[in-house]
């Protein structure tokens, strides 16, 4: 087993080229959520450059802030998230923004959206009693 | 047990044993690869055109301002002139380029010193946003600019950002250096070690 485990790391870092994904930022969970100190103190979303937007999600029990995220067709959205208290974790649907979410730490990826409709993003990872209740949705209108 | 079996299983359990003591004790450091900079062609205060791919082999270290810099802004600048004062302590190659970004267009004269160049460049409006905005992912407005600096290395790959109002020069000068040593130093079978520190994520913290 060590021999293949061995080779299968030797072989996925050095033919494949797979690295395991870089730390974004981290930031001080205490501070997350007060204005001015992170740019998590005031989530939201805001234009970068035309057609080019970050979403600044705040992540914690057992919501996201912000809940709902309006957008255009042909937008490309960055969104970073972290989380105020336990580890979450987010799955847009209709795109490949899939990702950990961990107290201390900001997580990125970016989407282009091509089609309108309501996508709904949730925690994939159980954190608690209300989980289940832990979602918000990207709204791409026309 | 054959002499070859011997051989065989202590040479694997030597190989895991350098692989385990590599990624705990962490030899070499090295900063994290993140994306591709975004590819820009700029002009400088003589109207020079400068274009990303003539700083190929460069570490360039990005940074934003405008003309009223003042707040943030200007204790970043001050901190970068204090970074850019100590370069003498570094290697002189491959060489380290300082590129201020003026948001609002403007442009003042590039200075160089030892052995490195600050250039200052700026563009119209709409190749600013495309470059600065999307590109680098810095929010700024007519009376907003996000403090930013952002470290590229000689192949255009982003290395390291730095977001916080007051950067640390030591740490900024930390990073530079890791920089020039894994450009100088990874080459031939030293670059698979460097490759090795890629993948254990020997960061520094």
């Amino acid at each position: 087993m060590i021999i293949i485990f061995a080779a299968a790391v030797t072989t996925s870092a050095f033919v494949i080229g797979i690295q395991l994904p870089a730390p974004v930022a981290r930031v001080d969970s205490r501070l997350v959520a007060t204005p001015g100190a992170t740019i998590f103190g005031e989530p939201g979303v805001r234009e970068l450059a035309p057609h080019h937007l970050e979403a600044r999600v705040l992540a914690r029990t057992w919501q996201f802030d912000p809940r709902e995220i309006r957008v255009k067709v042909g937008d490309t959205v960055t969104f970073f998230y972290t989380s105020q208290d336990v580890i979450h974790g987010v799955k847009l649907m209709g795109s490949n923004v899939n990702m950990m979410i961990i107290p201390g730490q900001v997580s990125r990826l970016s989407a282009t959206f091509e089609k309108a409709g309501t996508f709904k993003f949730l925690c994939h990872e159980y954190c608690g009693l209300g989980h289940h209740t832990m979602y918000g949705e990207v709204i791409v209108e026309p | 047990m054959k002499l070859s079996g011997r051989i065989f299983y202590t040479s694997i359990t030597a190989i895991t044993a350098a692989i385990v003591a590599f990624a705990v004790f962490r030899p070499i450091t090295v900063l994290p690869r993140s994306t591709i900079a975004p590819g820009w062609s700029l002009t400088d205060a003589s109207g020079r055109a400068i274009n990303s791919e003539m700083l190929r082999g460069h570490m360039v270290l990005y940074n934003f301002s405008s003309a009223d810099c003042s707040g943030t802004c200007a204790s970043q600048q001050s901190a970068l002139q204090a970074l850019f004062d100590r370069l003498d302590r570094l290697p002189t190659e491959p060489p380290i380029t300082f590129i201020t970004l003026r948001v609002d267009g403007s442009t003042i004269t590039a200075h160089a010193a030892h052995g490195h160049e600050w250039l200052t460049l700026s563009g119209d409006a709409p190749t600013l946003k495309r470059v600065v905005g999307a590109g680098f992912g810095v929010f700024y407005d007519r009376t907003t600019l996000e403090p930013a600096l952002v470290l590229v290395d000689g192949w255009g790959i982003r290395r390291a950002e730095y977001r916080q109002p007051q950067p640390s020069v030591d740490a900024l000068e930390r990073d530079l250096g890791l920089l020039l040593d894994e450009a100088r130093n990874s080459t031939g079978i030293a670059r698979y070690a460097y490759e090795a520190a890629h993948l254990f994520l020997c960061y520094p913290t």
